[in-house]
């Protein structure tokens, strides 16, 4: 027969127990998505190379003939439309080009989609052919740069814009592989952090004033109530513990 | 014989006057401590004077392309300079979720580092677009508005709209050509008008503040304001704005910027005379400077 305090005090340390695996069996049952992603990397169109030539840059007619996927089909398209013209302004058909073409296509994107890893991907890979180009095409290096920052602040965007919906997306596979490519281009997808994510990082930096002094401010009432009731049973489970074993270990030595 | 008593006389008084600015750490004229108290709670406020350009403001946004750290940097400069104060600056976060370690941290926002591009990308929560620029001013404009103007190196003035792709790209270019410090942080005040909304979070803090405006005399004026008690970003902010509307009584409060308190509240203050850290909480943060993911400073050259 088993006295009613050593009862109590097996009780207490189960609840102890409890609470301190809570956090383990949550990362123990954590799923990670670690699906691979296409590697779909898109060359531009080599017939395409000679670029568009209507010297009024019609909208329909560059995206059909040299499109916008196109480094060296656009440096062709602005030399023949400067070619036509008695002064020779290069920014100006450029911010031409890319305000009515550019601009419509990569400042914005459709938020109603579900998020497609490769759909990123793929802007990335274009911003990347554009700044490889610009590394040729020094003369037109400046305007090459522009499109490609367009197309990795089109994806950074796009993966803020998921990732604000969805804080778990952080843990993603895929989120993490295409962010890290906008890191490399030097366009950080600004990440929305949790207060989960916050109080970890703060624990994890030991500022333990900063620590207490947020978790207080921030938390309910009611919070604060669970707190202080987790630290009483955690440290009465403990010490019950200690006395069980204490007084188990008297008995059988 | 009359000539070279006058003579004598300025050099000795030239003498005694460079032997008293090297006796100080920096001159006092230009620096002002005070403090005000608030429903019994305390708070420090740091005036500098920046009009005949002695005071100066370095920014350190983010390690250097070798890898080495802000702290690292701050050391190495500030070697033989004579430190006024030292703050946090803005805010930071992880690039990676995985690893948290500091090294690896990466300011929010847009961000250049004496030329060097750290990020593009900007945030469209935080409006307040600061510019540090290499000879030691800062100037801080409102993203809200759309179009900046910055000099050129030619002297003359460009106005750029930062919504558009080339002009961006022309503002790039122009940091790097000119090396100069750019980051983002909130904006609480702008041109003498409050910009927190009043349903702001609400969550109470210790809060540090970045002002600059313009006195009855002409002269540019900053402060550096430093809440050392919990409160909200909106109380925090008028309590502010009050102060250099009524105490300082500025003609024109030009912006009011938010400092980080949070996991890197570092700001040391140094003492006129001595030159050491001034060991007063209204002056001092929680965290030391090898802490912070990036530095504002303010110098006396």
């Amino acid at each position: 027969m088993i006295p009613n305090k050593y009862k109590i005090s097996t009780f207490l340390f189960v609840v102890f127990l409890l609470i301190n695996s809570f956090f383990l069996i949550k990362v123990a049952l954590f799923e990670f998505d670690d699906d691979i992603i296409e590697s779909d990397y898109t060359s531009y169109n080599e017939n395409n190379k000679l670029g568009a030539t209507d010297s009024t840059i019609n909208k329909n007619y560059f995206l059909k003939n040299v499109g916008t996927k196109n480094p060296l089909g656009l440096i062709n398209t602005v030399s023949y439309v400067l070619g036509q013209k008695n002064v020779k302004d290069t920014y100006g058909v450029y911010k031409l080009i890319i305000d009515s073409i550019y601009a419509p296509k990569l400042l914005n994107f459709d938020s109603t989609l579900q998020f497609k890893p490769n759909r990123i991907n793929e802007l990335i890979n274009q911003g990347d052919n554009f700044k490889y180009a610009s590394t040729f095409f020094t003369k037109d290096s400046f305007y090459l740069k522009t499109i490609a920052d367009m197309y990795f602040k089109n994806a950074a965007r796009q993966l803020e814009y998921y990732q604000n919906k969805n804080a778990q997306l952080t843990r993603n596979f895929h989120y993490q592989y295409l962010r890290q490519r906008c890191l490399e281009a030097s366009v950080l997808p600004n990440k929305r952090e949790s207060s989960m994510d916050k109080f970890m990082n703060t624990l994890l930096e030991e500022d333990y004033f900063h620590l207490i002094n947020t978790t207080w401010n921030k938390s309910s009432f009611i919070l604060k109530c669970l707190i202080f009731s987790i630290i009483i049973l955690s440290f009465i489970g403990l010490v019950s513990f200690i006395k069980f074993s204490g007084a188990y270990f008297k008995k059988n030595i | 014989m009359k000539s070279i008593i006058v003579s004598l006389f300025f050099l000795l008084s030239f003498n005694a006057l460079s032997q008293n600015d090297s006796k100080n750490h920096y001159d006092q004229r230009l620096v002002k401590f005070d403090v005000k108290t608030v429903d019994n709670d305390q708070f420090g406020i740091i005036k500098l004077i920046l009009t005949n350009q002695r005071v100066k403001v370095k920014y350190f946004a983010s390690k250097d392309p070798s890898g080495k750290s802000v702290a690292e940097r701050f050391s190495e400069w500030s070697f033989n300079k004579k430190l006024i104060l030292v703050s946090s600056g803005t805010y930071y976060f992880y690039p990676n979720p995985n690893n948290k370690n500091k090294n690896t941290a990466k300011p929010v926002g847009v961000c250049i580092d004496n030329g060097n591009i750290i990020n593009i990308q900007t945030d469209n929560k935080l409006d307040a677009l600061a510019m540090v620029y290499s000879s030691g001013k800062i100037v801080v404009e409102n993203l809200k508005n759309k179009s900046i103007t910055v000099p050129n190196t030619n002297g003359s003035q460009i106005t750029l709209n930062l919504s558009n792709p080339l002009d961006y790209s022309m503002f790039l270019k122009w940091a790097k050509d000119v090396s100069a410090t750019i980051f983002q942080s909130h904006l609480f005040a702008f041109k003498g008008n409050l910009m927190v909304n009043q349903n702001a979070n609400s969550f109470k803090d210790y809060r540090r503040f970045l002002a600059s405006g313009i006195n009855n005399s002409g002269e540019i004026v900053q402060y550096i304001i430093n809440l050392p008690f919990n409160t909200t970003i909106l109380q925090g902010s008028k309590y502010a704005l009050d102060y250099l509307k009524v105490n300082e009584n500025l003609k024109e409060i030009s912006f009011l910027i938010n400092l980080d308190t949070g996991a890197q509240n570092v700001l040391d203050v140094y003492h006129p005379k001595d030159g050491k850290t001034i060991l007063n909480t209204n002056f001092m943060g929680k965290k030391e400077i090898k802490d912070a993911i990036n530095l504002i400073v303010y110098y006396y050259q």
